[in-house]
């Protein structure tokens, strides 16, 4: 990738879930290729605090442990809250509890949005109104941009 | 000043322009809303329900969900073998 920008990329909650249940998923690999600034991963506060409050329901310490070390050593920008103009649009377009994390993935300019929530980001509606901004899971984004 | 109905404080506010209500001073300190938070408001029936950031309700995924997220998540298994080590302090 050298000579060629890093990709913006923003992560939506249930990938740093994901990534706290299995360090060999394709979440972590990501969290990696941030932690090596392969890529610049952003998340913002609505969606830690989804991921936070998952990781407490669903996984037990060694998720709580593994979520910590990908917020302190995968070089993570925490985006400031949209506005609350900005997260009504999007919930004309996506569930409104998704609204303010597609609304921050947006502000923050994010080349790609990945998310493992097909039910809710992955929809034609969302993909028209993201426009430039291209909505992956994990995985397919490894295939595409790091075979 | 607000009554107390059942267990319920309620307050007539005058709707301005554009739909500006300004919230009670006493509600606004009880809830924890101050000036230049950003509030969540939820329409339950023919109701306005204004929350507090802090209260708001994130999603909470079903076991099936979850189950679903964790299987999508996978990698295949050559190139989960090469990863198996990325982060070997949290294995």
């Amino acid at each position: 990738m050298a000579g060629t920008p890093i990709i913006k990329v923003f992560l939506d909650a249930s990938v740093l879930v994901a990534a706290s249940a299995s360090v060999n998923g394709a979440s972590a690999y990501i969290l990696h290729l941030a932690r090596q600034r392969k890529i610049k991963a952003f998340v913002s506060e609505d969606a830690l605090s989804e991921a936070v409050k998952n990781v407490n329901l669903k996984l037990g310490d060694i998720g709580k442990e593994r979520l910590n070390a990908y917020l302190i050593r995968a070089n993570l920008k925490l985006v400031i809250s949209p506005e609350a103009e900005a997260i009504a649009l999007c919930e004309k377009f996506i569930h409104f509890k998704d609204a303010p994390i597609l609304a921050a993935a947006l502000s923050a300019k994010a080349d790609i949005l990945l998310s493992l929530d097909k039910k809710h980001f992955f929809t034609k509606s969302v993909a028209d109104f993201a426009k430039a901004m291209k909505i992956f899971t994990a995985g397919d984004f490894l295939k595409r941009f790091f075979r | 000043m607000p009554q107390l109905i059942s267990g319920f404080q309620t307050e007539w506010v005058k709707v301005l322009n554009k739909g500006l209500v300004t919230l009670p001073k006493n509600f606004r300190d009880t809830v924890g809303i101050r000036a230049g938070d950003v509030a969540k408001v939820r329409m339950v029936g023919r109701r306005l329900v204004i929350e507090p950031r802090d209260l708001a309700d994130y999603e909470v995924y079903s076991q099936k969900e979850f189950k679903q997220m964790l299987q999508d998540d996978k990698l295949p298994k050559l190139l989960a073998k090469k990863t198996a080590k990325i982060w070997p302090e949290l294995q």
